[in-house]
């Protein structure tokens, strides 16, 4: 009987052990993944200067939208605390932000022929367009560990494990309307017709 | 194709037509030596009795018989084999420079090892290829060729002893396409291959890379060094095209893709042999030749546009 009570122990000691290996590992995937979004974010961030001083030149008249862009942006690049998931919340939605403000600027443009025709906007649209693709790509892989982790951590016994060692779920990083869910094509806005 | 009639009446009737009668001998020959064989292999069935009756050894007769078999196999290989060249020459290459393709039977300079490198196909001791094809459709380049790979394997002779025997591990196709999308990293889209053998082929491929589409999952399975490059290449659409395709080749299982250094590798595993130019046992003069072989060159073109290698944004 002693030696069923102890193999039992022993057993229930190694299964939370395994749990808590996957749950680490699927954590550390996890914010791997965040940390590959934001890669990939700082490129737009870094293309953003470029766009923004062309179109003052051309859109003056939209200086309230380039102006709220900018800010959006900053607001976008501040730091955050990566093990905090409200934290990663606010980045991400953030980021949403910026991406729809964006996409209001590349839609304005579209009233601008000078502007779409410029060939430094050519050059930055093609430039936009593969970074936008990397972020939904990033996005996707991001996603995808958050659905693992979160499964691990909201599935019992993972549920009691995760909360003993301190994991919690992670926000998925979601596109605010229908439209963001695609990837932002800069050609469609800006291509010369 | 009206233009490819005129085309196949002017330049390439001409020559099928001076290739029919040659055709017609060799099928001749051919039979004559399936004749031989046949007596080859009714003396080395008797040769006690042929022996006797002509008062040689028996030895001899089998050794004569053995020979004269072989010769005649290797005789009509021979045969075979050169008349199948001369109709490559003169149906499935004018085709090609018809379709503005570069056509050449020995395909020595096609870059095997880029396959081979990215390992999709299969362990083999032994390549033969031919049939090199090369040019552009719509902006997007392309090569490609038929290739057959053998592996030398030991079985045992039921004597205690093993024989070596040369087993057949691909036969199809080879190609490669420009790809729209810059990339730095490998990856590569392989047939599933079930769970387990998903989780051994990751030893030899990297990193597997799960993907939304359940679909697409089911056919294939996903290796990259790089997570987010295999998805910015495999987007949804992109992964629709994968799929289609599959079901459009009835190939499930017999594709497998590779993107390697600004291009995308396919192997087709296909059992038929492409580009032949039809059996050399029916005349050559049918317009259903010609009709079948531009069949099988629309692959080259349907797979640009199945897959969408001129989008570059595969959004």
């Amino acid at each position: 009987m002693e030696l069923f009570v102890g193999a039992l122990i022993v057993a229930v000691i190694l299964i939370a052990y395994a749990w808590y290996v996957v749950l680490i590992r699927r954590r550390n995937r996890a914010l791997e993944a965040l940390s590959s979004i934001d890669v990939q974010l700082r490129k737009r961030h870094d293309l953003l200067p470029n766009i923004l001083k062309l179109a003052q030149s051309f859109m003056s008249h939209e200086r309230d939208l380039l102006t709220r862009v900018t800010e959006l942006r900053n607001e976008a690049r501040k730091t955050y605390d990566a093990s905090n998931p409200e934290a990663v919340r606010q980045h991400l939605e953030a980021e949403g932000k910026l991406q729809s403000g964006m996409r209001q600027l590349f839609a304005l443009a579209e009233n601008y022929p000078e502007l779409r025709s410029s060939q430094t906007v050519l050059e930055a649209q093609q430039s936009f367009a593969s970074v936008e693709g990397h972020i939904a790509a990033a996005r996707r892989f991001y996603n995808s560990a958050v659905t693992e982790l979160n499964n691990a951590v909201q599935i019992f016994p993972g549920s009691l494990i995760a909360r003993q060692v301190g994991v919690r779920p992670l926000p998925f990083f979601e596109l605010e309307d229908a439209h963001l869910r695609e990837p932002v094509d800069a050609g469609d806005y800006l291509a010369v017709h | 194709m009206e233009d490819y009639e005129s085309f196949y009446e002017a330049s390439i009737a001409p020559e099928i037509r001076q290739l029919e009668i040659e055709r017609r001998r060799t099928v001749k020959r051919v039979f004559a030596l399936g004749a031989v064989i046949l007596v080859a292999i009714l003396v080395f069935v008797f040769h006690t009795q042929i022996s006797a009756a002509v008062g040689v050894g028996d030895g001899f007769v089998r050794i004569a018989a053995l020979l004269a078999g072989f010769g005649a196999v290797a005789s009509i290989f021979h045969l075979q084999s050169k008349m199948r060249r001369k109709l490559k020459t003169a149906l499935v290459e004018p085709t090609c420079r018809f379709l503005g393709l570069d056509y050449s039977l020995d395909a020595g300079r096609f870059p095997l090892p880029r396959f081979v490198d990215v390992k999709i196909l299969p362990v083999h001791d032994h390549v033969h290829l031919q049939d090199h094809i090369s040019g552009a459709h719509a902006g997007v380049d392309f090569e490609l060729c038929e290739a057959a790979l053998t592996k030398r394997v030991e079985r045992s002779d039921g004597k205690g002893g093993t024989k070596t025997e040369n087993q057949s591990v691909f036969q199809g196709l080879l190609l490669i396409y420009r790809f729209p999308k810059p990339f730095t990293a490998r990856t590569l889209v392989l047939p599933d291959r079930s769970w387990l053998g998903n989780r051994i082929a990751g030893f030899r491929h990297g990193e597997r890379v799960r993907l939304e589409d359940p679909r697409f999952e089911r056919i294939y399975e996903v290796f990259s060094d790089d997570q987010v490059e295999a998805r910015y290449l495999l987007t949804p659409g992109f992964m629709e095209c994968l799929t289609d395709l599959a079901d459009h080749l009835g190939a499930s299982g017999a594709l497998s893709f590779a993107f390697e250094a600004q291009n995308l590798l396919i192997a087709f595993h296909s059992k038929q042999k492409h580009f032949e130019g039809g059996s050399l046992f029916t005349p050559l003069e049918t317009p259903e030749r010609a009709k079948a072989l531009l069949q099988e060159l629309k692959l080259i073109y349907e797979l640009i546009e199945r897959l969408k290698l001129t989008d570059r944004s595969h959004l």
